[in-house]
């Protein structure tokens, strides 16, 4: 575990810039004074992870990209109404994208308040739905912020099912060194998601 | 697609404490979709918002007004009614620059409804799509059963004539900054309803309920 650490240690001071060591919740204050780059801070932490809420919400890509960029406008504009004693940064911005996406999917039709059409109970449960939104959205933000490296092995053995020799091949490095990679990236994950598990249980 | 095991990942060499530290963001991972590449033209979208939209001073006095002091500001809403109109065509007036709402609307509840529930709307002047940019805030509604939501709606002639979106609520019943967006003539409409809709509700009940006094063309 000796390199493992060392390699962790030495990434935390390499690869994660100024930028990385600030706080959603902080970006969150400097993007309601005007910061446009804390906006693009925000943006490269979580422009995925609130695409993959669209797409799992949304069938229509194009509707999904439209829902991102329309919560990033809420976002921007919006970032004033954030408190950080009411919740983390990440947790606003989901309900920001949960809203924008619900707000996507509506349908207009043209209804009565005599004679509301019975909806048919298709859908699965919602809480179910909302606890694996959240479990995604947690999963893909931390995700997003490993470093570029670790991020991905990651991908390749768990969304690609590429095996260890494969993604070593592919990348051209030592099998030691993506398995390295592999436990430092899962290592920072796991500090990450710490209790994710047991919050969407409960 | 295999998913190979956790000690194919990360080698054989770990002790079963190491292993078990992992284990729980290997299982996590393993749950989820990828990430989504992102499209090209999305970056560009969003990078150019900070110059094209303003930012909104979401405290502005007379909300923070309004949450402090609900009930007078409830019974004054009443009384001014009739000069609704004066005030909101000098608001709207004087919220030109984009960054000021046009008309502030204050839903109450209806008979279905707690006395507490209300929504509060920010209306915007019309963006460069031509909607009107609604921002609304909503406290007192009830829990909603499966596969329930709320809708905002315009009305005409006592029916819901136009959806100006859907949101949920809270386990206390709120909701804040829900963005909505109306591209229509507020004139054409009676009233503002929030109706909660889903199954359960084979007639739509309306549980808050304020007059259109925003005066548009």
């Amino acid at each position: 575990m000796t390199t493992i650490v060392a390699e962790h240690e030495t990434e935390t001071r390499t690869s994660f810039g100024i930028e990385s060591q600030v706080s959603d919740g902080e970006l969150m204050l400097r993007i309601a004074k005007g910061d446009a780059e804390a906006f693009e801070e925000i943006y490269r932490r979580f422009a995925r992870p609130i695409l993959g809420l669209a797409r799992r919400r949304l069938a229509d890509p194009g509707k999904a990209e439209d829902a991102t960029q329309e919560t990033f406008v809420s976002i921007w504009r919006s970032a004033g109404s954030f408190r950080p004693e009411r919740g983390t940064g990440s947790a606003w911005l989901f309900a920001v994208a949960r809203n924008s996406i619900i707000d996507r999917a509506r349908q207009r039709t043209e209804t009565t308040l005599e004679e509301a059409p019975e909806q048919a109970s298709s859908e699965p449960d919602p809480s179910e739905v909302a606890e694996s939104d959240w479990l995604a959205w947690e999963v893909h933000t931390a995700l997003e912020r490993l470093p570029e490296r670790e991020q991905q092995v990651l991908s390749m053995a768990y969304f690609s099912g590429l095996s260890q020799t494969e993604i070593a091949e592919r990348l051209e490095l030592p099998l030691g060194t993506v398995k390295t990679r592999t436990r430092s990236g899962l290592s920072r994950m796991a500090t990450l998601l710490e209790g994710v598990k047991d919050r969407g249980e409960a | 697609m295999e998913k190979h095991d956790l000690g194919d990942l990360v080698g054989d060499d770990l002790s079963d404490a190491e292993l078990d530290a992992l284990r729980e963001a290997d299982e996590l991972l393993r749950a989820v979709e990828p990430l989504p590449e992102l499209p090209e033209g999305l970056s560009t979208a969003v990078s150019a918002i900070p110059h094209t939209h303003e930012q909104l001073d979401r405290k502005s006095s007379r909300r923070q007004r309004f949450a402090r002091r609900r009930p007078a500001v409830l019974a004054a809403a009443a009384a001014l009614a009739g000069i609704a109109f004066a005030i909101g065509w000098l608001v709207r007036g004087g919220g030109e620059d984009g960054g000021s709402p046009a008309d502030i609307v204050t839903l109450e509840a209806t008979q279905h409804a707690s006395n507490e529930a209300s929504m509060v709307i920010d209306v915007f002047p019309i963006d460069e799509g031509g909607n009107w940019v609604l921002l609304a805030d909503v406290d007192g509604l009830g829990p909603l059963g499966e596969g329930q939501h709320y809708e905002l709606w315009l009305t005409r002639n006592n029916r819901v004539a136009a959806s100006c979106g859907r949101f949920l609520v809270d386990d206390n019943g709120q909701a804040h900054d829900i963005w909505f967006n109306a591209p229509y003539r507020f004139s054409e409409f009676d009233d503002w309803v929030v109706t909660r809709e889903g199954p359960g509700n084979e007639r739509s009940r309306v549980l808050l309920r304020a007059p259109v006094t925003t005066r548009t063309s």
